[in-house]
């Protein structure tokens, strides 16, 4: 695969991937006042980091995630991802932005039921501008000979996979994993988990994992605390440890 | 025994919020049966109104105008019409050939409105399943409660009776109070008939009544067979059809170049195969009537211009009537499809699809499966105006203007843009978060 990884058009390359400045999303509540999901959060993430998120339910986790992979506007702020002032986007441009720049992992794997798994990968493919050979990828999550099935004979470590060959052969700046491990056993989970890992490790790819599991924060680069829609800690891990040795 | 129990006091309340929780299907319910009704009794009544105002026009010794004489191919001579006062059998010779006319009609209204009755019928089906369909949970819950099927059933039923009941009085009194009066006033006119007497609301009654019937029968049976179902299923997911490969790809020459979203496409329509029946029965049927209309008035204009005049105006609009019914089938079937498949729809979105790639991925199914009932629709129509013709004892299909093709088919089509134009909102709204919630 080609792993190199170039600057877009007006990103200077010291600059962090991602640059989350104050930002504020509220939401229209059932009373006069809006609910704030997010209040005020500010952060970096470096290319090429496996940046795990974490917080209790409702600490803004999601609402975070929506804003990262383009999938609703902040109230105020400033979002900058690879360059491009997201937060400032018009929501065609954020079409643009997620088909362009992210690749997104699902809890449920939200595979198209009528597709092969092959099939799956494609439907990503055919609208990427720079995607990768959706068998190759297939192959590099172990289900090379899966390839013709349907979601519906895939065991959910499986369809997770598919999912994730899906989100990669976009060939995104940016993975974005929604607990991506919540559907699943522990081995299966773990194996999940080991091949985000090597996508971020060996290959260099950014990839965040949102999650409300705690027992993740040792094998990232960096883990960022989420509490009451407030960034509670960001702390850097100088030595993450191996998936294999973390126990939930 | 508690189980048995048909209406307790909260039973009621539940089958009470049955309603509110379905207005919408309960509008369409009770529209539909209202049109249908309407538009049976007032051309039902047609015939009967203008047999009985012939009549008492040779009783008050009035004479049939010389220019509808002429339109209808009676020979007036010079015009010399019947004196005031002539004797009967005089009158009766001359209003003879108007008698023709109502027998005419009397065909039509017999055969358009069963035809519409039966599409209308489709639509109000499809509405009272989906409706228990997706009450499936609140059926679980009552049926492990200990509810038996039977007092399941009964809770869907006034649901129905009460929209077609409704529906179907609104309907017969429209009918009776406006289309019966509009239709003869323009039959009046031209043929200068006097006033008209009573008009006899019979068949739109009967009609009604048939679709309280037969829909309370459907509903009493959805709900009953959902009941039967083994509560753990009901009250877990319905899970959904699994994906399958279908004959075509055994032909990888044609196969093999399809890009991914049409072989989704073929995959979904060999998935659905009632929406498939239903979606192609109503496209066929609506373009029948789209084209038996269009087909009446163009051989009725080179023919017989005098009965045009009175046909013209019930074949327009029941040709409005089954676009209109079948944009409802087709919006109800897209409905459904964008319903189901919300969290595919939120899927591709998040994978960075444009609203009209996206839109795609619905609506292509549907103007495949409306393609081939129409296409199915306008032979079907030529073989049914020619049954029509001969049924009616007049019209040469020979006579038929080449448009009727074309326009048979863009007007059927225009189903399709209706529902297509009605639901592009509700696709590309359908809320991103949607692909991250827990499956249900």
């Amino acid at each position: 695969m080609d792993g190199t990884i170039l600057p877009l058009p007006g990103q200077h390359p010291d600059r962090p991937l991602v640059r989350f400045t104050d930002v504020v999303k509220e939401y229209a509540g059932t009373s006069a006042a809006p609910v704030r999901a997010l209040d005020g959060v500010t952060f970096d993430v470096a290319e090429g980091d496996f940046v795990v998120v974490v917080g209790p339910s409702g600490a803004g986790k999601t609402t975070l995630l929506n804003l990262l992979g383009g999938m609703d506007a902040a109230t105020s702020g400033d979002i900058r991802v690879a360059g491009a002032v997201v937060s400032t986007f018009t929501p065609k441009q954020l079409t643009w932005y997620r088909r362009h720049l992210v690749g997104f992992v699902f809890q449920f794997y939200n595979l198209m039921p009528n597709l092969t798994a092959l099939e799956n990968v494609e439907l990503a493919t055919e609208i990427a501008p720079d995607p990768l050979a959706p068998a190759d990828v297939l192959e590099r999550v172990g289900l090379a000979g899966r390839a013709g099935s349907f979601p519906g004979q895939l065991s959910g470590g499986e369809q997770q996979r598919v999912s994730i060959a899906r989100a990669v052969a976009k060939n995104p700046r940016l993975l974005l994993c929604d607990e991506p491990t919540g559907a699943l056993d522990d081995l299966t989970g773990k194996s999940i988990l080991r091949l985000l890992h090597d996508i971020s490790s060996i290959e260099g790819k950014t990839v965040v994992v949102v999650t409300h599991n705690s027992a993740l924060k040792p094998i990232a680069d960096v883990v960022l605390t989420i509490r009451s829609g407030r960034l509670q800690s960001m702390e850097r891990n100088a030595t993450p440890t191996s998936v294999e040795e973390i126990d939930w | 025994m508690r189980g048995e129990q048909l209406a307790g006091r909260t039973f009621t309340k539940v089958a009470f919020r049955t309603f509110s929780h379905h207005v919408a299907r309960l509008v369409v319910v009770a529209g539909l049966t209202a049109i249908t009704s309407a538009l049976v009794t007032g051309i039902g009544a047609l015939p009967t109104t203008m047999r009985d105002g012939i009549e008492r026009a040779i009783a008050n010794g009035m004479s049939p105008p010389a220019a509808a004489l002429d339109m209808i191919g009676i020979d007036t001579g010079s015009g010399a019409v019947a004196a005031p006062g002539s004797p009967d059998h005089v009158l009766a010779d001359l209003w003879g050939g108007l008698l023709f006319v109502a027998d005419g009609v009397e065909r039509i209204s017999v055969v358009f409105p069963a035809l519409f009755f039966t599409v209308a019928g489709l639509v109000i089906y499809m509405t009272v399943t989906r409706m228990v369909a997706a009450e499936r949970q609140q059926i679980g819950c009552l049926v492990t409660l200990g509810y038996s099927p039977r007092a399941v059933a009964t809770r869907y039923l006034p649901f129905t009776v009460i929209g077609c009941l409704g529906g179907g009085i609104v309907g017969v009194a429209a009918g009776y109070w406006t289309v019966a009066p509009v239709l003869y006033a323009s039959v009046q006119d031209l043929y200068g008939l006097p006033d008209a007497g009573d008009f006899l609301p019979g068949l739109g009654v009967a009609s009604a009544v048939a679709t309280v019937v037969v829909m309370a029968g459907v509903t009493v049976w959805a709900s009953a067979s959902a009941a039967k179902e083994i509560p753990a299923r009901l009250l877990g997911a319905r899970v959904p059809r699994a994906g399958a490969r279908t004959m075509w790809e055994r032909i990888p020459a044609l196969w093999g170049r399809l890009p991914y979203r049409y072989k989704s496409t073929v995959r979904n329509i060999v998935r659905y195969k009632v929406r498939f029946v239903m979606t192609v029965t109503s496209m066929a049927l609506a373009t029948v009537l789209v084209f038996a209309g269009l087909a009446l008035s163009s051989v009725l204009s080179h023919e017989q211009p005098a009965l045009m005049d009175t046909i013209a105006p019930i074949s327009a609009m029941l040709v409005v009537a089954a676009v209109l019914l079948n944009a409802l089938v087709v919006h109800n079937v897209t409905n459904i499809n964008i319903e189901e498949r919300e969290r595919e729809i939120a899927t591709l979105k998040v994978l960075g699809y444009y609203p009209h790639e996206v839109a795609g991925y619905v609506f292509r199914e549907m103007a495949i499966l409306t393609t081939i009932g129409m296409a199915m629709g306008l032979p079907l129509g030529h073989l049914v105006t020619r049954v029509l013709f001969a049924y009616l004892e007049f019209g040469n299909i020979s006579l038929l203007d080449a448009w009727v093709w074309p326009a048979a088919a863009a007007l059927a089509l225009a189903s399709l843009g209706i529902a297509d134009l009605l639901l592009y909102r509700k696709l590309i709204g359908v809320d991103m978060n949607t692909s991250l919630k827990v499956v249900d």
